[in-house]
């Protein structure tokens, strides 16, 4: 039982926590499974909340990235909007052959953000997926720029299934995660409370069969 | 996906729908009105008088049979006054078809998204299963969740009811069969699927929690510990009933 945590806590430098969100259909688990296992398949709709972790190397750290992944429908909100809290980064997620999936990201989605994520500082990362329909492509790149310019947040496009631009997504909001001290103090914080976890029960009892 | 296209062209197709985004889905929807008249097995006619059935008409103001035949408006009235008679009645969707094409043009372009958002799941459902290789099987699948849409619209559709549903499409070569066997599960179910959120799953994911507390305290501790009390990790177990957790033979070995 206690074999998992102790190696964890020496295996990595920081731990972030990451999340996806956007429209249902964009793509949001496929990115994570292109990213997590290099593979691409056809995934049933999200139910709720999932959860993947990868450890990677990025910006010479050894990371722990633990990435909630949500169901599109709003249904589901009062599940998802609790996942926000203590996010280092956040993926919003849209289709680029879908307008409306672009369109909800300003009316809906940054909204949700604005309202439930607890960290002023936490970094942002807009993704356009599904770039491999280029011919059936109905959102410009163009917009996704202007989009990302407004909200401060980075861009990519990239497509889940050829995994053009997928590790680039990832590295690039971790580079940014990195570059930003609060978050990096956080990062370490929940390393060092994971390593404290382990030992209390001990010197309590020590200490009072003494006294 | 290209040409899901309803079926039921039995009763001649008095008002048709047709709606499309891009060239990704397109349907049409044909009067969807036979499946329920056919399982009251009655003529339209005869449908204001019978209260006591499943589903019942919502329309007070219709006393005497009109001639159907060239009458779209009052077919139209029939459809939005459908609905499962012991669902919850909401404020929007149940006011009054009389007062006129407003409401009711709201409440189809509501259905007509609902549709969409159907068809991006449907696609989706099952997809490893040979059976829904089939176009005409992932139409049977969006048609009865989109009826149900309709006649339960304080429900609508909600995602992993297709997880409910592809058994009984599996199951029933007939439409009407696998409708209602889905209707009767969502009955139990209906509160994990409401629009104000899955305030069902919540309870039962509280009373899982209190059932944990009294069987097996050891992974009780555990989960008290790490803070998992929201067994949020149970949540879809419960809410597509082990249609996730396991093979598809599995699940409906466990279901039944």
């Amino acid at each position: 039982m206690d074999s998992p945590s102790s190696q964890e806590s020496v295996g990595f430098d920081y731990l972030f926590k990451l999340l996806l969100i956007g429209d249902s259909g964009v793509g949001k688990s496929s990115l994570l499974l292109s990213f997590t296992s290099d593979s691409f398949q056809d995934l049933s709709p999200t139910i709720g909340v999932d959860f993947k972790v990868k450890y990677a190397d990025i910006g010479g750290k050894k990371l722990k990235l633990a990435i909630w992944d949500t169901a599109g429908q709003e249904r589901f909100r009062t599940l998802t909007s609790s996942y926000y809290r203590g996010a280092q980064g956040i993926i919003m997620v849209y289709d680029v052959t879908r307008r409306e999936t672009f369109t909800n990201l300003s009316d809906i989605w940054a909204k949700e953000i604005d309202l439930y994520s607890t960290n002023q500082d936490c970094i942002k990362m807009l993704v356009g997926n599904k770039v491999d329909k280029e011919s059936e492509r109905v959102v410009m790149k163009k917009e996704g720029i202007n989009f990302a310019r407004e909200y401060g947040c980075l861009f990519i496009e990239c497509s889940a299934k050829t995994r053009l631009n997928v590790q680039q997504c990832f590295e690039e909001l971790v580079l940014k995660i990195l570059d930003t001290p609060s978050l990096l103090a956080e990062g370490s914080k929940v390393l060092k409370k994971n390593i404290f976890k382990q030992k209390p029960p001990q010197p309590d009892t020590s200490s009072s069969s003494c006294c | 996906m290209k040409g899901l296209e309803l079926h039921n062209d039995r009763l001649s197709a008095h008002r048709k729908l047709r709606f499309e985004d891009k060239d990704m889905h397109s349907f049409q929807i044909n009067n969807n009105v036979d499946l329920v008249m056919e399982s009251n097995g009655s003529p339209v006619n005869d449908v204001s008088c019978r209260r006591n059935s499943e589903i019942e008409i919502v329309h007070p103001n219709v006393l005497e049979p009109i001639s159907m035949s060239n009458n779209v408006e009052y077919k139209t009235d029939i459809v939005n006054g459908l609905r499962i008679s012991d669902a919850p009645e909401t404020p929007v969707m149940n006011a009054f078809p009389s007062q006129g094409g407003t409401v009711n043009e709201e409440r189809v372009s509501e259905w007509l998204w609902t549709l969409h958002r159907i068809v991006v799941d449907v696609v989706r459902t099952d997809s490893h299963l040979e059976f829904y290789e089939e176009t005409i099987n992932l139409a049977r699948m969006s048609d009865i969740l989109a009826v149900y849409a309709w006649v339960d619209p304080a429900t609508g559709y909600c995602q992993g009811m297709s997880d409910l549903l592809s058994p009984f499409v599996i199951l029933f070569e007939d439409n009407a069969d696998a409708f209602w066997c889905f209707e009767m599960l969502l009955r139990r179910m209906r509160e994990n699927f409401q629009m104000e959120g899955p305030t069902g799953v919540m309870k039962q994911l509280q009373a899982l929690w209190h059932i944990l507390e009294l069987t097996d305290r050891e992974v009780f501790a555990h989960l008290s510990h790490i803070g998992a009390e929201s067994l949020h990790f149970a949540f879809r177990m419960l809410l597509v009933l082990f249609r996730r957790e396991l093979s598809f033979n599995e699940a409906l070995c466990m279901w039944e």
